[in-house]
């Protein structure tokens, strides 16, 4: 089977940027999880983990977040979520609530610019 | 046997004409056959009746003295005989009246007979007649009369010498002509028939082949005769008589000792004594058999059967140079018949290993229709490594393949099971068609021979129409659309497998709408001498758009017209499919309990979900619930056998119903997270159940759609 999921790194200044395209369900979110916290240097203030092209996130995918805002949190790094208002995920999220535990965002604009506020005044 | 020359029949009649009326008033050149028999030729009397009387004087003469006197005589001893007073003298007996005047009437006076000899060997007779008042013969006129011999016999032996020499040459340029022809064929029927019919009418009246089968028996192969009611007739008389196997003589007796026979003459005693039963007896008299010959069949030391030439209507004799000559072309035969034999046997073989290692039926794919044919080539050694197969992977995928290995005969149907099983195998395995073929390629570097095959393998998902395939060297697949419209798919296409190890194969993937049809084929559908594939390709795609609906009258529609040829010189294999519309309104699949096998049911509900009146997000929201309901039975699966779990949809009006059922026991919910999936199912559907038996547990969900619109 082919991946299900792509993922695409990137530096935007302080904040790393992981754009997660396709489908996350309990088949891949353990390898997506590890592979995306690695990708998390150590001098980075946060991640921006964008789910504009995600197209699957079930609960697999939702613990998933869960756990890796655990392990920045431990890193004492900030973790913020992009996720369009038209995006179908969206309202699985705010069912379980993940709003409550991080920042969602519409844009990548947005969530950079409220990872940069946050980091600024930690 | 062929005819022989006119120079020579000329010179003999030369020689009778020369000396009459200066010499003598009759004369008569009797010439000694290969066979021992003479043949006589005169200078014939003005008066027909005379020279009847004449011959039937010579007939009796000849019976009644033998080799004691007269021409027979001369020829056996080499002396002449000289009478020089006939008158009053009368040899032989007359009937009275009649010859008695006819006798009267030519008036013998006297008459020489002399040997004709010619290089030292006496090849016949002259005999000089005088009916002249006062010509008697003397010791001068003896003289001259040799003299005459000598120079006739030696003209009469160099157009003889000249004729078998023109025989030879005749008889060769035959034998180049009949082993051209038979090496024409490989076909055993074909070439026998080559063989009957070389030899009818210009060596015998009528021919026949017999060959012996692997338990001794003898059967008819051929049989010729200018007139096809005699074959016709012989095939009847064959049925109320068949061969005696151990019959004394004739084809049994060949055949058993590999030796000829030979019957120059077939006298009735012959006849008669041979055939036992009356009216068998009484149709061979009718045949009016004249002479006979019998040669064996002899090919690497085996006698195949036997070649039999028959004389009748035309009363031609066989002599020992024909009986020689027909033993030549009899071992010419027997090689062609033997290599046809072989070519049969292997073709044989082939087209027997190829069709075990196609597939005997099409797996039963619920959603898909297919239809499949292979036809051997007819010709030549040109059949095998043409190959197609279906493979179902399960969960409603299935394996498509069309292949053709480079090469003909065992060698490449042995190495087209190979190419078969692997890719099967491969298939199986999960790898996908990109990967599957790309395995393929690189399990033929460990083939001891540069093992090559063009191909398509396509895996097909029924629950989404959807089509990935690998095209490697392959001519591509038709595809011919609901609305009829027809077009080649050719993919990004890549080497044939066997190529190069460092080939790439990648997979395209094309939508197939219900009620389209794929057709895959190899090159014998497309390919015609002269003319480019892309021709034969369009003409392909112009008759598939014309094919009927049923995929198997397709199939024979897009045969019969793309290869109307019944003699093929390659295989030609075909392999159509179409997905079928299914039933809209209800779902019903069965899964391997694997969080793999997640995705593919996400695929096909959601399918299904667009076809009812579900808005995209309602869509996701019931994929979601469904997809934690068979997440949560996939956990409850954990065990050593093999578990699998059902998931059922129903929709009415815009009520939608999913049932999620497995056959594992129930665990409580641990943690936040699997609390999060019980959630999200309750949050997303309406009216939500879970029932929990020995059995298993069944999630059942209820929600209404096309809330948003």
């Amino acid at each position: 089977m082919a991946d299900l999921a792509t993922v695409i790194v990137e530096r935007q200044g302080e904040v790393q940027v992981v754009r997660l395209a396709g489908e996350v369900d309990i088949s891949n979110a353990d390898g997506l999880e590890d592979h995306i916290s690695a990708a998390v240097p150590n001098d980075a203030a946060g991640l921006v983990l964008d789910l504009t092209d995600t197209d699957y996130l079930d609960s697999a995918g939702i613990r998933m977040l869960f756990e890796l805002g655990a392990r920045l949190d431990g890193r004492r790094q900030l973790l913020g979520l992009v996720v369009p208002e038209r995006s179908l995920i969206r309202h699985s999220l705010t069912i379980v609530e993940v709003e409550q535990a991080m920042g969602v965002h519409d844009s990548l604009d947005e969530a950079l610019a409220a990872l940069g506020s946050e980091s600024a005044t930690d | 046997m062929l005819a022989r020359s006119l120079d020579y029949e000329r010179t003999l009649a030369e020689v009778a004409q020369l000396s009459v009326p200066e010499f003598a008033d009759w004369c008569g050149v009797d010439v000694v056959q290969p066979d021992g028999s003479l043949r006589q030729i005169t200078s014939g009397h003005p008066d027909p009746r005379i020279e009847e009387f004449l011959m039937e004087l010579r007939r009796r003469y000849r019976q009644e003295k033998g080799t004691s006197a007269g021409a027979m005589h001369v020829i056996a001893t080499g002396e002449s005989e000289l009478e020089r007073d006939v008158r009053g003298a009368v040899q032989i007996d007359l009937h009275a009246g009649e010859e008695s005047g006819l006798y009267e009437t030519l008036a013998p006076r006297s008459y020489m007979i002399v040997p004709m000899v010619a290089r030292g060997r006496t090849i016949g007779a002259l005999t000089f007649l005088s009916t002249r008042e006062g010509r008697h013969y003397g010791d001068l006129d003896l003289d001259f009369a040799h003299h005459l011999a000598r120079r006739f016999g030696l003209a009469a032996d160099n157009s003889r010498l000249y004729q078998e020499a023109e025989l030879a040459r005749e008889r060769l340029s035959f034998l180049a002509r009949a082993s051209e022809l038979m090496a024409e064929t490989l076909d055993l029927e074909r070439t026998l028939e080559q063989v009957a019919y070389l030899v009818v009418p210009r060596l015998a009246d009528w021919c026949a082949i017999e060959l012996v089968a692997e338990d001794g028996s003898i059967h008819n192969a051929a049989t010729a005769h200018v007139d096809p009611e005699k074959v016709k007739f012989a095939e009847e008389m064959r049925r109320r008589w068949p061969v005696e196997p151990d019959a004394p003589t004739g084809v049994p007796n060949v055949v058993r000792t590999g030796r000829s026979e030979l019957f120059s003459e077939i006298p009735d005693e012959l006849l008669a004594k041979s055939i036992d039963d009356p009216d068998q007896l009484r149709v061979a008299r009718e045949l009016g058999l004249s002479s006979i010959m019998i040669v064996p069949l002899i090919a690497r030391a085996r006698t195949l059967g036997a070649l039999t030439l028959v004389h009748a209507e035309s009363g031609r004799r066989y002599d020992e140079e024909d009986l020689r000559f027909a033993e030549d072309l009899a071992r010419r035969a027997a090689v062609a018949v033997d290599n046809a034999r072989l070519y049969t046997q292997e073709h044989h073989a082939v087209v027997t290993l190829q069709q075990t290692l196609l597939p005997r039926q099409l797996p039963d794919i619920p959603g898909m229709e297919f239809a499949a044919r292979y036809l051997p080539a007819t010709s030549e050694l040109d059949v095998g490594g043409d190959w197609y197969d279906a493979i179902a992977l399960g969960d409603g995928n299935v394996g498509f393949v069309i292949g053709d290995v480079a090469g003909h005969g065992l060698e490449a149907a042995a190495v087209m099971g190979q190419f078969r099983n692997a890719l099967r195998a491969y298939a199986l395995d999960g790898a996908g068609p990109a990967a599957a073929v790309d395995r393929l390629n690189r399990l033929t570097r460990t083939f001891e021979q540069n093992d090559m095959a063009t191909l398509v393998y396509g895996e097909f998902d029924a629950a989404l129409n959807s089509l990935r395939f690998v095209r490697a060297g392959h001519p591509p697949p038709l595809l011919r659309a609901p609305d009829g419209t027809v077009t080649a798919i050719n993919g990004r296409g890549s080497l044939p497998v066997g190529v190069s190890p460092n080939a790439r194969y990648e997979a395209d993937t094309l939508e197939l709408a219900p009620g389209s049809t794929l057709l895959f084929y190899t090159d014998g559908l497309v390919e015609r001498r002269g003319e480019t594939l892309e021709t034969g390709i369009e003409r392909l795609e112009r008759i598939l758009g014309e094919a009927p609906e049923s995929l198997e009258a397709l199939c024979d529609h897009v045969i019969e017209n793309a290869a109307p040829d019944p003699e093929r010189s390659d295989d030609i294999a075909v392999l159509a499919l179409r997905p079928i519309e299914v039933d809209a309104t209800t779902f019903r699949t069965s899964l391997r309990a694997e969080p793999g096998e997640l995705s593919r049911l996400r695929r096909m509900l959601m399918r299904w979900l667009r076809a009812t009146k579900a808005s995209a997000q309602e869509i996701y929201d019931i994929t979601i619930a469904c997809g934690e309901a068979s997440a949560n039975a996939i956990e409850h699966a954990y065990g050593a056998r093999p578990a699998s779990f059902e998931v059922e949809g129903a929709v009415e009006g815009d009520l939608v119903t999913l049932r999620v059922r497995d056959y594992g026991s129930w665990r409580a919910p641990r943690g936040q997270h699997r609390g999060r999936g019980l959630k999200l199912i309750n949050a997303l559907m309406e009216d939500v159940r879970i029932q929990r038996s020995e059995d298993g547990t069944e999630i059942f969900m209820q929600r209404h759609i096309g809330l948003e619109a």
